[in-house]
């Protein structure tokens, strides 16, 4: 046998010293930042949108005091003026409330999205958000027996939306679940809550019937300062768990068997994963009702522009949710004269969005 | 995935839904509940809570700001002597003596949960005028305080407590209306309003709190105050929305009208003006309740005579019936369902001497409303509960596009009517007499209902007979403010046929 | 490193078919090393119960002298990759973002910049830099290959363990990165376990070629020694005629009647049918 010929091993691409590495390191640097450069836009938007949203209403105030009374917010310091408190007590946390939501729906989304490597997933996909309207309704219809009050709703649709969670983590746990599978139990809980939901529906008083069915269209008119406090506080610690998650969700876009090998227990990191997206989600929709689109829309434009690193993902869902609630909620008060529902809106930007970026589909995305 | 580590996951996610619910229930409980605080209304009684005892409150009229200890209709010296009597044996306290406490919670001027000294000097400084900041009881909400001002700026929310505006605004130069709810453009008021300075702040049921905000902006020179009901139905919390406005939230038909006009009335401008004076809201009030209840009086006197024998039993739902779940008119005529509670018309009906079967027949529900089946309504004709007058009110007799207009609609009229006989003949064996009513005058305006209510209990009283509705209504329009602006005819906010119709077997 | 398999038996749970009846191999030299065998054979089975991603039934599997059991995924992935078969681009990043996953077990103990350094070279080594910054999705089947392969070696292994890496590639690159791996595992001296199917290209590049079949080690050796007419025969069944080219052995396969009695009837069929219809024709013609 002849030996092998050494000689043909000397090639520039084994040229391992610094020069091209460098180049390709700043390169890829420089690769990063853009992308940070439209987190950063995003960002901008957002404060020009804040301005925009808390200077609307009946009540006249010119956007530079709009601004003028956040910073005195901000700093603690109290005019007295009716300005301040019509835009501290009565339309900042509606802003508020619409930027945790955003935040929050859009980072459950981008984990959802990518742990289940699917581009339609959002944080409902679980059935979060059928349990959570079956909690609400059987509140509204047992409120007057037990004298729950408005939290009492908000504390059965938090324990409802977390029970179809509870049932695909149990079946995680029982027996090696695929993505797939949890979708489909996702989906067939979500029926069996639907069922039940209408079914007292129809059964309860015209009036609590109607306060059932409110409940579940999305709206921020119930968010007020007292009830903020535990949505951020939801909100945010979920959305920085999850951004901690992100490199796991990177390396699981390689395949189970792949993420295995560099040392993932997967099944652990889906589990996990899973239990905070719910969190998050119930946390939110206890308080607003069942907001769409933002959860799947925002990571999917994201993606399109800062790639499926879900260090970039995550954090620049992030914004663009919350842009885009803070802008739905602008065009729910300015359209016609009575408010709409916020979960309305969102639903009839998100159905044309997303059928744009179906119908644009470009390789990058899916 | 070991069971180990599932447990663990089980456990956290309990752990956090715990965590979050006990947090959100506790920053919760500082709404409403009793706390230990001596703020002023930190406590939660009301004097609905005292319907259950022996002395109905509600049903008296009084003036319901704290400091009148002998809850009658004023606040003079009499109270300041009924506090030092009270307190000769001690101070009461609402944390140590609470039993007492409640009994005696008018004598707590001051609000603060002890009834002392100071309660009597301050009941003291509110007849010379010299404190800034008085306490009154809520409508169901417990106990709240208001500041009077030079100036008063009105947001009447829902007719109700828009005729009693109308009354003070018409009394006093420095009270004006200026805003109110889209009822407030019904045609009763359209006289009543100068609606050149008049802002619509939204619908009863969504009240913008921009509109309110934008009002106390511009008569930043005074109060702007909104008038309207319970916590629950109106303007939902709007004292936590920085509207920079002051709620009043007082009766208006729960229990007598006139302890609501008169609780507001005080409270505008009766601090230091105990006896009245031309001029202020609180001087025409009491001429109100003069006029008001000599009327209702002379209507006791009358109804005292009844026999109990010849005591007439009395069934008066509170809103429109409804045949097969379908408000009257309309709706196939097999099943009638009367749904209600009577609050002051009550009154009315025992004052003049008829008995009111509400509490005899139904269960409440939840929201203390009885609903009467036909098949209920079989038990009223059977000989141990005899009916002999079942009074209908409802909306829905009017022009069907605004409920306060004065065109009323012969032909609904009839549809009701028809309603109501076809379904009663299905199930009443008994002769009872059915008049159709309208609810139209809930507020200071009642004692035009009470009139009505005589008139149909008393057929035979020569007193009763006499009271010409006509000229009670002028009386009312006088002391309103209206009559001069006014062409608001009694028939057209009032009906009531006045024979009845009635079915037979 | 040195990897022992001890006895190595293997069945499926819920089956009563054993798949591995007792493999016993050592590979304590850096070289490339292909398994091969036919589909269903075991040879993947074998390959995963080193990197754990199967568990044994019994029998041992030991790495430096420590059982696989004893070592947890996270201390495996320092010294052990693993490139999978292909890869779902659902989601895919790009290419550079992808390579750095290789860093992933040293999160922590090495600098970003380090990282990136490693990730760079390797991408360099590779030859893919100006695909660096592209989506991992806009490549092909090849380009994959390479990918994988630079991120494989970002984790710095002692082995790297490849998953049919040559199976959907077009003959180019089977043999681009065939020879990829062996210059790999001579340059940086570790030990490249590579599942094949490929007869030609194991032959053209391996250093070593271990046979698996009847759920045994069937041979072990170069592949001069282990790719003989007779074991490809034993293996996959087929006739083969074996030369010598650039010094190392070439396999021509054979066609032959009989290579499959159910085709063999077909054609029979097909051939009586055609004689059949031509006598036919004759009659009629002559009439």
């Amino acid at each position: 046998m002849k030996r092998p010929n050494f000689s043909r091993f000397k090639s520039s691409s084994l040229d391992t010293t610094g020069a091209g590495v460098d180049e390709l390191v700043h390169t890829y640097r420089h690769f990063r930042m853009r992308k940070l450069l439209f987190i950063v836009v995003i960002a901008i938007f957002l404060v020009i949108l804040t301005g925009l949203s808390v200077g609307m209403g009946q009540y006249e105030i010119s956007f530079h005091r709009v601004y003028e009374c956040i910073w005195n917010l901000i700093i603690g310091y109290d005019d007295g003026s009716v300005d301040m408190s019509v835009v501290s007590v009565q339309r900042l946390p509606r802003l508020v409330g619409a930027i945790v939501v955003g935040c929050g729906l859009a980072a459950a989304g981008g984990a959802m999205q990518s742990m289940l490597k699917n581009p339609l997933a959002d944080p409902y996909t679980t059935g979060i958000s059928s349990g959570a309207c079956f909690g609400a309704t059987l509140a509204i219809s047992l409120g007057a027996l037990i004298g729950l009050g408005s939290y009492g709703t908000v504390v059965f649709a938090f324990l409802f939306a977390l029970i179809p969670a509870a049932v695909i983590l149990m079946l995680a746990a029982m027996k090696k679940c695929s993505p797939a599978m949890m979708i489909l139990a996702g989906i067939s809980v979500m029926y069996i809550f639907n069922a039940l939901t209408q079914y007292f529906m129809l059964t309860m008083d015209e009036q609590d019937m109607a306060a059932a069915y409110q409940w579940t269209i999305g709206t921020l008119v119930k968010v007020t300062w007292s009830n903020l406090p535990i949505m951020i506080a939801i909100a945010a610690i979920g959305s920085v768990a999850l951004f901690y998650m992100a490199k796991f969700l990177n390396a699981m876009n390689g395949g189970d068997a792949f993420a295995k090998t560099l040392g993932i227990d997967v099944q652990k990191i889906r589990i996990l994963v899973l239990v905070i997206v719910s969190i998050v989600a119930a946390g939110i929709v206890s308080f607003t009702g069942v907001i769409g689109f933002i959860g799947m829309v925002a990571p999917h434009i994201c993606r399109m522009f800062v790639g499926s690193d879900n260090r970039l993902l995550i954090p620049s869902a992030m914004v663009l949710g919350a842009a885009l609630t803070v802008f739905s909620d602008i065009i729910s008060r300015a359209v016609i004269s009575v408010e709409v529902p916020i979960g309305v809106i969102t639903s009839l930007i998100g159905g044309p969005l997303f059928l744009f970026l179906v119908l644009r589909e470009t390789k990058e995305v899916w | 995935m070991d069971s180990k580590t599932t447990k663990v996951i089980v456990i956290i996610v309990a752990v956090i839904a715990v965590a979050a619910i006990a947090a959100f229930v506790l920053m919760n409980n500082n709404n409403g509940g009793n706390n230990d605080d001596d703020k002023p209304g930190s406590y939660s009684f009301r004097y609905m809570d005292l319907y259950e005892d022996e002395f109905d409150y509600w049903k008296l009229t009084r003036l319901a700001v704290l400091g009148n200890a002998n809850n009658d209709t004023t606040i003079d010296s009499k109270d300041v002597a009924y506090i030092k009597n009270v307190i000769r044996d001690g101070d009461i306290s609402y944390k140590e003596n609470n039993n007492k406490y409640s009994e005696l919670y008018m004598c707590d001027a001051n609000s603060n949960g002890t009834i002392n000294a100071e309660d009597a000097k301050f009941v003291q400084d509110m007849i010379d005028g010299k404190v800034t900041t008085i306490y009154y009881e809520k409508l169901l909400d417990g106990i709240g305080s208001y500041t009077p001002a030079k100036k008063t700026y009105l947001v009447p929310i829902h007719r109700c407590y828009a005729r009693a505006a109308v009354l003070i605004a018409n009394a006093s130069d420095n009270v004006t209306i200026v805003g109110g709810d889209t009822q407030l453009e019904e045609d009763e008021f359209k006289s009543l309003i100068d609606f050149s300075k008049f802002e619509s702040v939204g619908t009863t049921s969504t009240v913008s709190t921009e509109k309110i905000s934008s009002l106390s902006a511009k008569y930043s020179d005074g109060n702007v105050v909104v008038m309207t009901g319970s916590t629950v139905n109106y303007c939902p919390d709007y004292e936590d929305k920085g509207t920079h406005a002051q709620y009043l939230r007082f009766i208006s038909w729960e229990g007598d009208a006139l302890t609501g006009l008169l609780t507001a009335a005080y409270l505008i401008d009766g601090v230091g003006n105990s006896d009245g004076k031309d001029g202020t809201a609180w001087g025409k009030a009491k001429e109100y309740e003069e006029w008001y209840l000599s009327y209702i009086n002379l209507i006791k006197e009358q109804g005292a005579k009844v026999k109990e024998s010849d005591k007439r039993t009395v069934l008066m739902p509170y809103l429109t019936p409804t045949v097969n779940g379908v408000d009257i008119p309309g709706g196939d005529q097999s099943s009638l369902t009367l749904r209600g509670n009577n609050t002051a018309e009550e009154l009315f009906i025992e004052n003049a001497g008829g008995i009111n079967l509400y509490y005899e027949i139904g269960e409440p529900n939840s929201y203390g409303r009885v609903t009467y089946t036909m098949e209920l309504l079989t038990k009223l004709t059977k000989k141990d509960i005899l009916t002999d007058v079942i009074f209908m009110p409802t909306f829905f007799v009017a022009d069907g596009t605004n409920p306060g207009a004065q065109a009323w609609d012969a032909e609904k009229i009839q549809a009701c009517e028809d309603g109501i006989a076809e379904a009663f003949s299905r199930y009443i064996a008994s002769d009872v007499d059915v008049y159709i009513k309208t609810w139209r005058l809930n507020g200071i305006p009642m004692i035009m209902d009470q009139i009505a209510i005589a008139k149909v209990l008393l057929p035979d009283n020569a007193v009763i007979e006499g009271l010409d509705v006509e000229k009670i209504w002028n009386e009312y329009l006088d002391l309103i403010g209206a009559s001069k602006t006014s062409n608001l005819r009694f028939s057209n906010v009032f009906i009531m046929d006045e024979e009845p119709f009635h079915t037979l077997p | 490193m040195k990897v022992e398999i001890k006895d190595l038996h293997f069945t499926y749970p819920n089956s009563s078919k054993e798949i591995l009846k007792g493999v016993d191999l050592v590979i304590d030299k850096p070289g490339l090393v292909c398994v091969l065998g036919p589909n269903g054979v075991g040879k993947s089975t074998m390959v995963y119960c080193i990197n754990k991603l199967q568990t044994a039934t019994s029998g041992e599997v030991l790495i430096d002298g420590k059982n696989v059991n004893d070592i947890s995924f996270k201390e495996m992935a320092k010294f052990l990759s693993f490139v999978p078969h292909n890869e779902d681009d659902t989601f895919s990043m790009s290419v550079m973002e992808t390579v750095l996953l290789g860093r992933f077990p040293f999160k922590g103990e090495t600098d970003a910049m380090t990282d990136m350094r490693i990730a760079a070279e390797n991408i360099k080594l590779l030859g893919i830099e100006d695909l660096a910054m592209q989506g991992f999705d806009n490549l092909s089947a090849g380009q994959h290959q390479k990918v994988m392969i630079a991120r494989g070696l970002t984790q710095e292994p002692q082995i790297l363990i490849c998953d049919e890496p040559t199976a959907n590639l077009d003959v180019r690159y089977q043999m681009i990165v065939m020879r990829l791996l062996r210059d790999l595992a001579r340059i940086k001296q570790i030990t490249i376990i590579v599942i094949c199917h490929d007869l030609n290209v194991t032959a053209q590049y391996a250093d070593r070629v271990v046979m698996v079949y009847g759920g045994k080690i069937m041979a072990d050796g170069t592949p001069e020694e282990t790719l003989t007419a007779e074991n490809i025969k034993a293996l996959f069944n087929v006739e083969s005629e074996i030369s010598e080219l650039q010094g190392r052995p070439h396999i021509a396969l054979l066609d032959y009647d009989g290579l499959d009695s159910h085709v063999d009837e077909i054609l029979g069929n097909i051939n009586r049918m055609k004689e059949e219809a031509a006598a036919e024709i004759a009659e009629h013609s002559k009439e």
